[in-house]
């Protein structure tokens, strides 16, 4: 019989009873996973102009792209499991009907690298270690490790029609982008000039050179909001051009329209765009997010940005001035 | 020494995590069990948690406000498992067969109701009164802000 009926007392009494030990197991758990789980940078320090210590390469749990520029044919062992690719020319929206047919084999890596896998779109993608070339030039292999509900398409990945990551080289920048005319191509091409151009079609919300730490080469970024364009529909609507897509003939059998635009489709995003200069060609990593991006999608987000990295044998070269 | 510890994680060590873990897993357990009121689910919270913020330990800003910290990841967590139960719950209650030891002060009959009453708060009523029973020694105006802050 209790000695007294306050319920406070009670309620206190039910809540502090139950189990108050955590199992050795779970310690032992939690151990194990943590050496397998890569921590995420601060990413306050990334956008802030410069890290104060060198970074480590950080996984953040959920996504690394690693554009990898590699002297040997990304294609060797290409078909793992004996199947063949093809790549149609699909809609470059992710949220365009996907064709059947529309099937993009990753290449496997030309490392060892036990992560990656086989990288099919479109799809829902497993979690894992991919290794791909989105069909662009076979020495370009964009790595990336995803966990928590990504799609593939043929030029990235997305979550939720939400957030999408798209991955490619920029040929050109448009002087219009519903009427796709392009802006002057220097010779001397390079991320400043790519960062100066847009700003002339674009309001650049932000932009600047992004560090130099852990592996990272010099680059810029851009930040930047998309409405949906009133003289064309969104999937005319375009920013760049990109190289033709080269897949050997007995990979693909079409490729997709050489242009980036709008990636979620005809509604305002938000983009965030990385560039990074290697042997002549501006290489690009671009975050796309809506207003319907939920705090998860965006902690994805975050997480790319904090693993982003871009390794080549080639030598580095400085970015031009920012143009924004 | 904890601080000394978040601060060893913070720069990547994971002995120091593991010392850290060790020292704040009980009593993430038992919070994690008083929001839950299940110890299987409970334990996979806390593990989850535990991993979360080692992923994410590097962007915590004051290494002093770690266990906070951990708790805010520990009930985002519970947010998340209880809306999963939720999208399978039937309306058959499993009954832990186990012997319930005399209580000075909850009899079965208070226990039982009790135990119904809870259940039928929403996860994040019932983070808050965890959070109102419990003192953490942290310098919040309320648990509702903090469950505030924990984007719920």
């Amino acid at each position: 019989m209790t000695s007294t009926r306050d319920p406070d007392r009670l309620i206190a009494a039910y809540l502090q009873s139950g189990p108050t030990e955590l199992a050795r197991d779970s310690y032992v758990a939690v151990d194990v996973a943590i050496r397998r789980t890569r921590q995420r940078a601060d990413r306050r320090a990334w956008l802030g102009g410069g890290l104060t210590s060198p970074s480590r390469a950080a996984f953040a749990g959920v996504a690394i792209v690693v554009a990898t520029l590699v002297g040997v044919s990304v294609f060797r062992g290409f078909e793992p499991n004996g199947t063949t690719v093809s790549l149609t020319s699909a809609s470059l929206s992710v949220s365009g009907s996907p064709s059947a047919s529309a099937s993009s084999l990753a290449v496997a890596t030309p490392t060892d690298d036990p992560l990656a896998r086989v990288y099919r779109w479109p799809g829902n993608v497993q979690d894992g270690g991919y290794a791909t070339s989105f069909g662009w030039d076979p020495r370009f292999v964009f790595q990336f490790f995803l966990e928590n509900d990504w799609t593939g398409s043929d030029r990235g990945i997305s979550r939720n029609n939400a957030i999408s990551v798209s991955f490619f080289p920029i040929d050109a920048v448009v002087a219009d982008p519903c009427a796709r005319t392009l802006a002057p191509h220097p010779s001397s091409w390079s991320s400043g000039v790519v960062v100066a151009e847009l700003g002339k079609v674009v309001t650049l919300e932000r932009s600047g050179r992004h560090p130099v730490a852990g592996g990272r080469l010099p680059g810029l970024f851009a930040e930047f909001t998309l409405r949906p364009p009133t003289s064309c529909s969104a999937s005319q609507f375009a920013l760049f051009r990109t190289p033709e897509p080269r897949c050997p003939p007995d990979v693909c059998s079409a490729v997709s329209p050489p242009w980036m635009g709008m990636d979620l489709g005809g509604v305002a995003t938000h983009d965030q765009l990385w560039l990074n200069d290697v042997d002549g060609q501006v290489i690009a990593m671009n975050l796309e997010w809506t207003d319907q991006a939920t705090a998860d999608d965006l902690a994805e987000r975050d997480a790319i940005l904090d693993s982003y990295r871009l390794l080549t044998p080639f030598d580095s070269s400085s970015p031009s001035p920012s143009g924004g | 020494m904890q601080r000394a510890l978040v601060d060893q994680a913070r720069a990547g060590s994971d002995e120091a995590f593991d010392a850290l873990a060790r020292m704040v897993g009980d009593r993430c357990l038992a919070i994690a069990y008083r929001i839950l009121r299940d110890a299987d689910l409970a334990d996979e919270v806390v593990q989850a948690a535990l991993i979360a913020a080692w992923r994410d330990v590097a962007t915590l800003r004051d290494p002093d406000l770690f266990e906070p910290w951990l708790h805010r990841i520990l009930t985002r967590q519970c947010y998340a498992v209880a809306r999963q139960q939720r999208r399978w719950s039937t309306d058959v209650r499993l009954v832990a067969i186990k012997p319930i030891e005399p209580d000075d002060i909850l009899s079965v009959d208070d226990r039982d109701q009790l135990d119904r009453a809870f259940r039928r708060l929403t996860v994040e009523h019932r983070a808050v009164l965890v959070f109102r029973t419990t003192s953490t020694g942290r310098s919040l105006r309320s648990p509702c802000e903090w469950v505030h802050r924990s984007g719920r």
